[in-house]
């Protein structure tokens, strides 16, 4: 699972717990961030562990899927 | 149907996110609806979990955003070092004006002494040292020749530190200190920068010398560019700068003396101590005109701390590296101010001085009291480190003596027994690791060494009764054999007697330190004076045993087997070392029962509380003690039955203090070589008077005079206390 946060960083990592308030716990997480503050510039990345990311700051939230799945997922929004 | 099309996010994130390499075949698919509509249908107090949940786990997950657990948030500030640095935060050269260049690198170097300063205290390399974004890309510095040979030398100074204190181990608690969390510190770049250094000190010194013969209308002999296009200001510029960059050369010299083994570098060391002292004083005084200039040329108006000119230095970024930390965010910090960094090197270089002035003294117990004497100048963790290599090295005594010849000669054994094959005993060989361990506890910080002297307590009970056990299973019981089997009884005799008396000195150094930390409540002053009383009535008791013993190793060898037994006993004088004992018994004696007088008659300094008795108070304080059995059969119910009978009025039957004061009169001349031990019976006499004087006080008035206030201070020794006695 791959979410972004508001102050641009992403976090990469094994979906863990999800709660009622929507904050969510990723396992193994990797956090990405741009090493120039102006984009576009490469990212890098470091280990964080087990992370909380609370649902006021999450800005977007991806999954790794087969293009079948992502398709499928855009239908049931029907 | 509609067929409603997922918009595309705003593009930059998503973008970004393409950037973010998905897994083969597969791609990023929004989740977000789906996140919210399974939120949506969760009840209250439910969740949804992947699988090896555990909540428990969970909680210590790190939180994001928030600042005491994130340390990646985005603080407006540069990102990167490479940013930074485009930025020009850091420019080479500082200035293309040459003399607010010139002033500018003088604030580098020394902001980056209060930082190295700092370091040493206990922070961590990235916050401190490392917060320099020159060091941090150090080739960038190579056209400015001062900058850069003044960055490679404090590069080389930061890694031999932390070879010391990472060899020594003596970091204990202050583990940020060797972690360089993949800072550029590599010894590669070291090689030659004291030649670079010494290159930049000769251009100084002739430019130096160019303005001086300049100012006194002399022919210029020099034909050197100046260091900076002020002319009036150039000989301040070329002082301040060589007093700075000597001061540096010095100090790593000091380093690498100081690391030769066995002290083979103390003489040379000491004069490098003292060429940096008189550095430091150079540097001291340049302020003057380095404020001066800074006026002139600027007028910020913000003074800071950490510069002689006041200026804010060039090139500092202590947020480019918070993300290389652990994932946490370190604490913050505030870097010693100049001032403070100039005292701390100055301490720093006291201390040095006084191990590389020991003697290497062979004999065991002057060694502990070394060091004792040492740590009561309050050594920083730089010069601790530096004590334990030289007591340790190799698994020897300075690298030199063997620690079974150690132990032989500490029990006053004669030289030749150092080769016996006794030193083959596992037992034997543990005790020399004891050895070892208790000399690098002695060199930690005193809340550290207190803790780890209460657990080796019981090493030191349980080798003591295996090394019984072992010799008596070897040698048999004490019948005369042979001439060889009667050596090796001796040896096993001796070596025991020499291990008690180490473990109740262990014992005693224990209780005394708890003064020193503070740790003991008046309510609890007269439990613990009691229990120093009882444990150096052992020590003097097992010392007197090991100085009667060496009596008779010096009289064997002197072959004077016809002394008679009279003539001996007519002239023997208790020895020094146990008489100092005795004055330290008469002290704790006198304590033990005048606070207990106190607190049978007019209820004073008692061990309040309704969570602890006393008796789980003298449990928790004692409680090593105890379990090492030193010295037996003594509990709690020992210390009520012997203080139960105190009374105020029979306190002046037997003044105990009257005793101390008379036997540390009589010691003075037997010290008369020793400063330190003249001025501790100074101190015992001093703390044996008022005590007195206060004892007869109480005696006389004290059980009826319900004015009288008493209270206990440490104003002539830092354990033994004085009775204060006022009427309120």
């Amino acid at each position: 699972m791959l979410v972004g946060v508001n102050d641009g960083r992403f976090f990469l990592g094994n979906f863990h717990c999800l709660d009622k308030q929507g904050n969510i716990i990723l396992q193994d997480a990797v956090e990405f961030r741009s090493i120039r503050r102006s984009s576009p510039s490469p990212m890098e990345q470091r280990g964080l562990g087990l992370i909380l990311i609370p649902s006021s700051c999450r800005t977007s939230c991806h999954i790794e899927s087969s293009m079948e799945e992502q398709f499928s997922l855009l239908s049931l929004r029907q | 149907m509609e067929n409603e099309v997922e918009k595309p996010q705003q593009g930059i994130e998503m973008a970004e996110t393409l950037s973010i390499p998905s897994g083969e075949g597969s791609v990023w698919t929004d989740v977000s609806s789906l996140i919210a509509a399974a939120c949506k249908d969760l009840p209250d107090g439910e969740l949804i979990h992947g699988g090896n949940f555990s909540l428990f786990a969970a909680m210590s997950a790190l939180e994001i955003m928030d600042p005491k657990m994130d340390s990646g948030i985005d603080n407006g500030r540069y990102h990167s070092i490479d940013e930074a640095i485009e930025n020009g935060a850091a420019p080479v050269p500082l200035s293309f004006d040459r003399t607010v260049d010139a002033l500018c690198i003088i604030d580098i170097m020394d902001h980056l002494l209060a930082c190295e300063a700092t370091w040493h205290k206990g922070h961590s390399l990235a916050q401190t040292v490392f917060s320099c974004l020159y060091l941090l890309r150090l080739d960038r510095t190579s056209s400015h020749a001062l900058l850069h040979s003044y960055c490679r030398v404090v590069h080389a100074t930061c890694n031999a530190i932390i070879s010391v204190v990472s060899d020594a181990r003596t970091h204990e608690e202050e583990d940020l200190f060797t972690m360089a969390y993949g800072l550029p510190l590599g010894g590669e770049k070291d090689d030659r920068c004291l030649s670079n250094l010494n290159a930049v000190e000769e251009t100084l010194c002739r430019q130096l010398r160019a303005s001086k013969a300049l100012s006194a209308k002399k022919m210029a002999v020099e034909d050197v560019e100046p260091l900076q296009t002020n002319f009036d200001l150039e000989e301040g510029f070329c002082k301040a700068l060589l007093c700075r960059l000597r001061f540096r050369k010095h100090f790593y010299h000091l380093l690498m003396c100081m690391r030769r083994p066995q002290g083979r570098g103390f003489d040379l060391a000491r004069k490098h101590i003292s060429s940096c002292l008189s550095e430091l004083e150079r540097i001291r005084i340049s302020s003057e005109f380095l404020r001066l200039v800074a006026s002139k040329i600027c007028d910020d108006g913000t003074l800071v701390r950490t510069t002689a000119s006041g200026r804010q230095p060039v090139g500092f970024d202590a947020n480019v590296n918070i993300r290389s930390s652990a994932p946490a965010p370190p604490r913050a910090i505030r870097t010693l101010s100049w001032k403070m960094a100039l005292e701390y090197f100055e301490k720093l270089l006291h201390d040095l001085d006084i191990i590389c002035s020991f003697s290497l003294d062979p004999l065991l117990e002057n060694v502990l009291r070394f060091t004792v004497q040492f740590q009561k100048l309050q050594p920083d963790l730089v010069a601790r480190a530096h004590l334990q290599l030289l007591l340790i090295q190799d698994g020897k005594l300075y690298g030199r003596d063997p620690i079974f010849a150690v132990i032989c000669r500490a029990a006053a054994l004669p030289e030749a027994v150092k080769d016996h094959d006794m030193q083959k005993n596992e037992f034997v060989v543990q005790l020399g690791q004891f050895v070892i361990n208790l000399l690098k506890i002695l060199c930690t910080n005193v809340a550290w060494q207190r803790r780890k002297l209460g657990k080796i307590l019981q090493d030191w009970r349980i080798i003591y009764v295996q090394l019984e056990l072992a010799f008596r299973k070897e040698l048999g019981e004490f019948s005369n054999m042979s001439n060889d089997e009667n050596l090796s009884m001796k040896m096993a005799k001796y070596i025991l007697i020499w291990v008690e008396e180490q473990a109740y000195w262990i014992a005693s150094r224990f209780l005394l330190l708890g003064f020193e930390l503070d740790l003991y409540s008046s309510g609890e002053y007269c439990m613990v004076y009691w229990y120093i009383y009882v444990v150096l009535i052992k020590l003097a008791e097992k010392t007197h045993f090991r100085i009667l013993a060496s009596f008779d190793t010096a009289k064997r060898k002197g072959k004077k087997k016809r002394d008679s037994l009279m003539d001996l006993a007519r002239d023997y004088q208790i020895p020094p070392a146990v008489l100092l004992l005795q004055c330290y018994i008469c002290l704790a004696d006198g304590l033990t029962t005048m606070l207990a007088a106190l607190r049978n008659e007019r209820k004073a300094f008692l061990s309040p509380g309704p969570f602890n008795t006393e008796h789980e108070r003298f449990i928790q304080h004692f409680e090593h003690l105890q379990k090492a059995c030193m010295p037996d059969h003594m509990s709690y119910l020992s210390f009520k039955e012997s203080t139960a009978q105190a009374s105020l009025s029979s306190l002046a039957t037997h003044n105990h203090f009257k005793d101390a004061q008379r036997i540390a009169r009589e010691l003075k001349s037997s010290f008369a070589h020793d400063p330190d031990r003249v001025a501790e019976l100074r101190h015992i006499e001093q703390v044996a008077e008022h005590n007195s004087i206060a004892l007869n006080v109480i005696s006389r008035v004290g059980a009826l005079d319900t004015t009288l206030k008493i209270s206990f201070e440490f104003t002539y020794h830092p354990y033994f206390a004085v009775a204060v006695v006022k009427r309120s």
